[in-house]
């Protein structure tokens, strides 16, 4: 539904799409800084890397169907399940829901784009090269083969000579500039950027776990780049950190699951706001328990930071230690038993309608209880030690990460990708892929916690036939290509949809906040008319208003004068070609969102994509020790930073200068 | 939400620009951008320092081998003159929200001088010492954790030098305070970061 039109309506919108959208198709490849386009940039990166990491799956189960099999020797196993970990958890997860957020935080929060324009499209840069980087490893043949947590001493030089250790240690400090600055601008978007009317407490809950999980992220990746420089310098110049000249190998433990536990909630709080939307909107009420619902994102991101020792329980900490981490464990249940419990209310206690993002969300309960109640049983220190390293830790963590973040992503997909691209995916191609996914999924990975007991370690090549873990492998082996060929029928359906799909309209599926307010593909400048919102379900309660409407006064703009869409046509009809401020938008305070300031937007440019170029090179250079090279990127980074800083004249200096 | 229908705020009437442009401080984007950093760098730091204390801990002496205890003459002056940049480019940020561009400039000037100094003062302890990064944890970490707070010594010096560099074209006046101030938040983390590494690496040892 769109705010009521009047007769400027079509000159605003014409003025606006000059203003927001960059021109022509090579120079938007290049230098676009539109959120919307990043986003997507960001969704189909990130899947492709599931593709590509889902590839590494299947050619290890491949190899496990049968005992003593010899389709792989062990140095490329390694190199398999190592890179899948990576790709899966770095590559995919989290940009992958970083893409979503890029695109729905702004329209959500009613923004015309993120706070950062341009450090937004180089945090996409960033990720691209750095995905690149870790996957030419595998092209070459030298893919990481410690593992996804890279243990010392094994990744240590003597143990592991080679350049793959290396791959994955600047690949993933690389990784952390995209993260970092994507998260910032999300905090700093979220903060200040929403419309009028938008205050915290009505935010959509996606918008807060997106911030919740931004925040983790400032707080948790720099432990794992510490870690990282720390392991660089060892390997590469004989540092002493975790080898036995004074250092300790379970420093390297220490600092990887200080950051390696958050991130598991880095993944999964953004997914549990996907589920808490597509909850709301398919059963056609409120979620049950919003604010509960918002603190226990908070809750979860807090008490993430006190149980990281919980993977470390074997290695010989101390009791009093061990039982203090199994404490806060057990804690994190509470949270998510809430939100869980919010979740099925709002179901049982609204009408709901079992449409295909529904249907993955309930794959999603089922499959994340399960898994969280594995999770449960591990804080249980002597019940931990039986089963770490087998694969009953592989079958609990795919059930979480699975369940958790996957299942809401194809959620999302379906009930997102026709705002994105303007068409619907097909029904029955969807049902198809969905049941194929949710029985594949639980052949999988169901299996595994019974071979976990039987003694199955995991990372292993191959096994011996007595056993007896043949017949369940083989089976997990079955199922993993029947995933592989749900995967298939999705991408079927994305190209169907777009070649023959039907047309989404703007609300296709009623949907309550305010991405469903715009057209399906929203238009470069997202809104016609700086919006006011004054619900916490805008579009529902038909509470969105002009921000001149005389109900602003009734959502906490308290300035008398204020006429923010009179400042906004006021702004087009000042827009003059030379005029370097034609990107303005309105700033609002954090908490209770009144219009507080007119900010001035970056334009697209193309110094994001060159400034990650030389950081590639920079990185590049560290890899094959050119240490002159090094320096050189260092240098020219700096000079287009430089570049990127330099300001452009402010409205004033223009005016004097034109008079 | 309460639908009583004041008028209050449909006079429009009123000037376009009620709403203020090249806001600073919590108003503005870019502090927030810059608290955000500084967050995620402390972090860094807390971190490193984390590590060195685990290692200590671990450690039956320290420091190790035959390693003396840092000296504390190069260190003391280097806070001096840390201390002494957080105060000029304070100064600065005052004259250039005072539209001073003039005594701006010099403060800046004097910050990016002190920052020189305190580098240089730093390679010259780090080419006297008596032990190599590559002899023991306790080496490593010495050198690891000055080495990365001085890098942060030099892209603050970068910040100030790219700012001097826009005083000289014209582009620092009132509405341009914000980057000053972010530059001036930076250096105060760096400093701040600093004592720390005064307190954990250089007087810790002694105790």
């Amino acid at each position: 539904m769109a705010v009521s039109a009047d007769r400027d309506t079509q000159v605003a919108s014409e003025n606006l799409r000059e203003i927001w959208e960059t021109p022509d198709a090579l120079s938007r490849l290049l230098s676009t800084v539109d959120h919307k386009y990043i986003g997507l940039r960001y969704v189909v990166t990130a899947f492709l890397f599931f593709v590509l990491a889902g590839i590494n799956a299947l050619l290890m189960r491949v190899q496990l169907m049968s005992a003593n099999n010899t389709f792989a020797d062990p140095q490329i196993y390694n190199q398999w399940f190592t890179l899948h970990g990576t790709l899966m958890i770095f590559f995919f997860a989290t940009p992958m829901l970083f893409g979503f957020g890029n695109y729905f935080v702004p329209l959500m929060v009613g923004a015309r784009d993120m706070a950062f324009p341009r450090l937004n499209a180089f945090g996409y840069w960033v990720f691209l090269f750095a995905g690149l980087f870790m996957y030419a490893s595998m092209i070459f043949n030298v893919a990481p083969d410690g593992g996804w947590f890279a243990y010392v001493p094994l990744t240590s030089k003597i143990y592991s000579p080679t350049p793959n250790l290396d791959f994955w240690l600047l690949g993933l400090m690389f990784l952390g500039i995209s993260t970092t600055a994507g998260a910032i601008n999300f905090i700093v978007t979220i903060f200040k950027m929403r419309v009028p009317g938008l205050s915290l407490n009505r935010m959509p809950l996606f918008v807060w776990t997106i911030l919740v999980t931004s925040l983790v992220v400032l707080f948790a990746v720099p432990a794992l780049t510490t870690a990282n420089i720390l392991l660089f310098l060892e390997r590469t110049f004989g540092f002493h950190f975790f080898d036995s000249e004074g250092g300790s190998p379970l420093l390297w433990q220490h600092l990887f699951w200080f950051f390696g536990h958050p991130d598991v909630y880095i993944i999964f709080l953004p997914a549990a706001g996907i589920v808490s939307e597509i909850i709301q909107v398919f059963s056609r009420r409120r979620v049950v328990g919003y604010t509960l619902l918002a603190m226990s994102a908070i809750l979860t991101g807090v008490v993430a930071f006190g149980v990281w020792v919980h993977h470390m329980f074997a290695v010989g900490i101390s009791p009093l230690v061990n039982s203090l981490f199994g404490a806060a464990s057990l804690m994190i249940a509470v949270p998510a038993g809430i939100q869980v419990f919010s979740w099925l209310a709002t179901l049982v206690l609204g009408k709901p309608r079992f449409k295909l993002p529904l249907m993955w969300i309930m794959g999603f309960i089922l499959t994340f209880v399960i898994g969280g109640l594995t999770g449960v049983m591990f804080p249980a220190v002597s019940f931990d030690r039986q089963v770490t390293d087998t694969y009953f830790v592989v079958a609990h963590f795919h059930y979480v990460l699975v369940g958790g973040m996957v299942f809401p992503m194809f959620g999302a997909m379906y009930y997102w990708l026709p705002k994105m691209t303007g068409r619907m995916l097909n029904k029955g191609l969807g049902y198809w892929h969905f049941w194929l996914f949710f029985l594949g999924v639980n052949g999988v990975f169901f299996p595994m916690h019974i071979l976990g007991i039987n003694g199955m370690p995991r990372r292993v090549y191959t096994y011996a036939t007595d056993m007896g873990w043949e017949p369940l492998n083989l089976f997990i082996t079955v199922s993993a290509f029947v995933i592989a060929l749900s995967v298939i029928l999705f991408i079927v359906n994305i190209f169907y949809s777009l070649w023959a799909g039907k047309q989404a309209g703007d609300d296709p599926w009623g949907g309550a906040t305010l991405e469903w307010a715009t057209s399906s593909p929203p238009p470069p400048y997202n809104f016609e008319q700086m919006l006011a919102v004054a619900s916490r379900v805008p579009v529902w309660d038909e509470e969105i208003h002009e921000a001149d409407s005389s109900r602003v006064a009734n959502i906490n703009v308290h300035d008398a004068d204020l006429d923010i869409n009179h400042i906004e046509k006021e702004l087009i009809a000042q827009r003059d070609p030379s005029d370097v401020y034609k990107l303005e938008t309105i700033g609002t305070t954090l908490i209770t969102a009144e219009a507080d300031a007119i900010y001035h937007m970056a334009d697209s440019s193309t110094l994001p994509l060159l400034l990650s170029l030389a950081l590639l090179l920079l990185f590049t250079a560290a890899l094959f020790h050119q240490w002159l090279l090094a320096a050189i990127a260092i240098v020219i980074s700096i000079f287009f930073i430089a570049l990127w800083l330099w300001p452009e004249e402010t409205r004033e200096e223009a005016r004097e200068e034109t008079a | 939400m309460n639908a009583s229908t004041q008028t209050s705020s449909t006079q429009t009437s009123s000037t376009a620009y009620n709403l203020r442009q090249n806001v600073v401080g919590a108003r503005s984007t870019a502090w927030w951008g810059m608290v955000m950093l500084i967050t995620t760098e402390a972090m860094i730091f807390a971190s490193l320092f984390s590590a060195y204390l685990y290692v200590r801990a671990n450690s039956p002496a320290w420091p190790q081998g035959s390693i003396e205890v840092p000296e504390l003459v190069i260190p003391l002056i280097g806070t001096a003159l840390l201390l002494g940049g957080s105060v000029s480019i304070h100064l600065a940020q005052h004259a250039v929200r005072g539209d001073a561009p003039v005594q701006a400039r010099t403060w800046m000037a004097v910050t990016f001088i002190l920052a020189l100094i305190f580098l240089s003062l730093q390679a010259f302890e780090y080419s006297r010492s008596p032990f190599t990064p590559t002899d023991n944890a306790y080496a490593s970490l010495f050198f690891t954790i000055t080495g990365i707070h001085g890098l942060h010594v030099i892209v603050g010096a970068v910040m100030v030098a790219i700012l001097l560099m826009q005083s000289f074209v014209g582009y620092l006046s009132h509405a341009r305070s914000g980057a000053v101030m972010n530059a001036a938040l930076y250096w105060h983390f760096v400093d701040v970061i600093w004592l720390f590494v005064l307190a954990i690496i250089y007087l810790s040892p002694r105790l």
